[in-house]
């Protein structure tokens, strides 16, 4: 079974920044404070911008991390149990959302990949790409995984 | 850069400072574009207050001007303002969406007389702008000669890029743009507007319509490197102080000033759509060090996957050997 593919603290630290990746990931977009969200009590940090953007980056640390290390394993097991559609989905989904993410942290430092009319591009896709596999995520329910 | 390269920039720039003749540019109007961006050194002993910058940015920009639509949508919740400056367009004393460069004034004390200098302020164009990369939705960017420019086509008017610019430079106008097709009454609020450094203009050859109607020539425009050079020739010739080079991790806007930016900004009008002079803290390099952490947990990642891998595959040989 994939549990046992994956140690359970990585289940959960992936499934924990993912979380949290979605939280600060929203508050890129100044509608915490706009909806009052900000104004709750110990929710304040929700409507800083610094530090929603370095909370990002940090939880983004962990989860590529994570990831690597899963898709490692994952790809070095040999009896893998046959993936179900939805699941399938969700993989695609979290690597683009990875790689979209990578490459705006490049384009922000040493090697700027995108010009300044298409980088819009790659956010939109990034965006794009975290709401689809939120969505999917809460609706899409997995069936249980067979072993192959 | 070399120590052959640095003085030969430094005599250039230097040369193109002290040549009697209007020094708006330092390269040749048919060179071949360079690859470093585009930098500006305002020399504020020169500047006179005539507001000749500020007429000439108003002239080449009235198309890029906003048109708000009215009655601006609902806003919800009700707390969120509308900004309107089109009843306002004359206003010349801040930025505003109708204005993108205005002159601040500061009369300050030295060597015990009176001096009034006269500060040109616009967008500093950033070298690493937090409104061009920690906008949401990649509206704000940095073009290849260092021009940060907001697509008014497609700004939301979230006004993020106000909030963590260090100046508080792009103004908001609401009622126009691409929020009123999408959901105007619960998402954004206008468009942001600031200098786009004539972009336009500098692409096609030219310079700025600012500098170009400078009569006093107190703005140079060249490539970065030259303008630093130049900024330290000038700040050395006269004993002055330089601003920009390295406020906010290093701009493409430089100011040299006869007097301390410290005495210059403790005189400046502050405020909304009024920058100050201060110190400012690198918004961009504050997180430096956590993007690198983002670059290298992938590598982490595969290595601790193959090691674990590794493991579990010696794990299973000694049992095999026991068995």
């Amino acid at each position: 079974m994939s549990n046992n593919i994956f140690p359970r603290w990585q289940r959960w630290l992936l499934l924990w920044s993912a979380l949290g990746l979605a939280l600060t990931g929203m508050g890129q977009m100044p509608i915490f404070s706009r909806y009052y969200i900000a104004a709750l009590p110990g929710l304040g940090w929700l409507g800083n911008f610094r530090i929603t953007a370095a909370l990002h980056l940090a939880l983004a640390a962990v989860f590529l991390f994570v990831l690597t290390a899963m898709a490692v394993a994952w790809l070095g097991t040999r009896a893998r149990p046959r993936l179900p559609l939805s699941s399938g989905v969700r993989a695609g989904l979290l690597a683009g959302v990875a790689v979209t993410g990578l490459l705006r942290v490049l384009q922000n430092g040493t090697l700027p990949l995108f010009g300044a009319g298409t980088v819009r591009y790659l956010d939109w896709s990034h965006l794009g790409l975290a709401v689809a596999l939120g969505l999917v995520a809460v609706f899409w329910r997995r069936p249980k995984a067979r072993v192959a | 850069m070399n120590r052959r390269k640095f003085l030969l920039t430094l005599g250039t720039a230097g040369a193109a400072l002290a040549a009697p003749g209007p020094a708006e540019r330092l390269w040749a109007r048919d060179a071949k574009p360079s690859d470093e961006p585009l930098a500006t050194l305002f020399d504020l002993s020169k500047c006179e207050g005539c507001g000749a910058c500020v007429d000439a940015c108003h002239e080449a920009h009235q198309a890029d001007y906003p048109e708000p639509e009215k009655p601006f949508p609902k806003m919800y919740p009700a707390k969120v303002k509308a900004e309107d400056f089109s009843a306002s367009r004359d206003v010349d004393d801040r930025l505003t969406p109708y204005n993108w460069l205005y002159i601040q004034s500061a009369t300050v004390k030295k060597d015990g007389r009176d001096l009034t200098l006269n500060i040109p302020r616009r967008c500093m164009h950033c070298t690493h702008p937090p409104c061009a990369e920690l906008c949401p939705w990649g509206a704000a960017a940095v073009e290849n000669n260092g021009t940060v420019r907001i697509d008014d086509t497609i700004c939301l008017g979230g006004a993020k890029c106000r909030a963590v610019c260090p100046w508080h430079i792009p103004q908001r106008q609401t009622g126009v743009g691409l929020y009123r097709k999408l959901l105007p009454s619960f998402a954004g609020n206008g468009v942001m507007y600031k200098c786009d450094r004539c972009f336009a203009r500098v692409a096609a050859g030219g310079v700025p319509a600012c500098i170009e109607a400078c009569p006093n020539n107190v703005q140079t425009i060249g490539p970065r490197s030259a303008i630093v050079a130049a900024a330290h020739a000038l700040a050395q010739k006269t004993g002055g102080s330089i601003y920009g080079e390295t406020e906010n991790g290093g701009t493409n806007t430089l100011y040299v000033s006869p007097v301390p930016f410290a005495t210059l900004d403790a005189a400046v009008a502050k405020g909304p759509g009024k920058p100050g002079l201060g110190q400012v803290a690198d918004v961009m390099g504050s997180e430096a060090n956590l993007a690198k952490s983002v670059l290298l947990a992938p590598v982490v990642g595969l290595a601790a996957g193959a090691l674990r891998l590794v493991g579990k595959l010696g794990r299973k040989g000694e049992d095999d050997h026991v068995e």
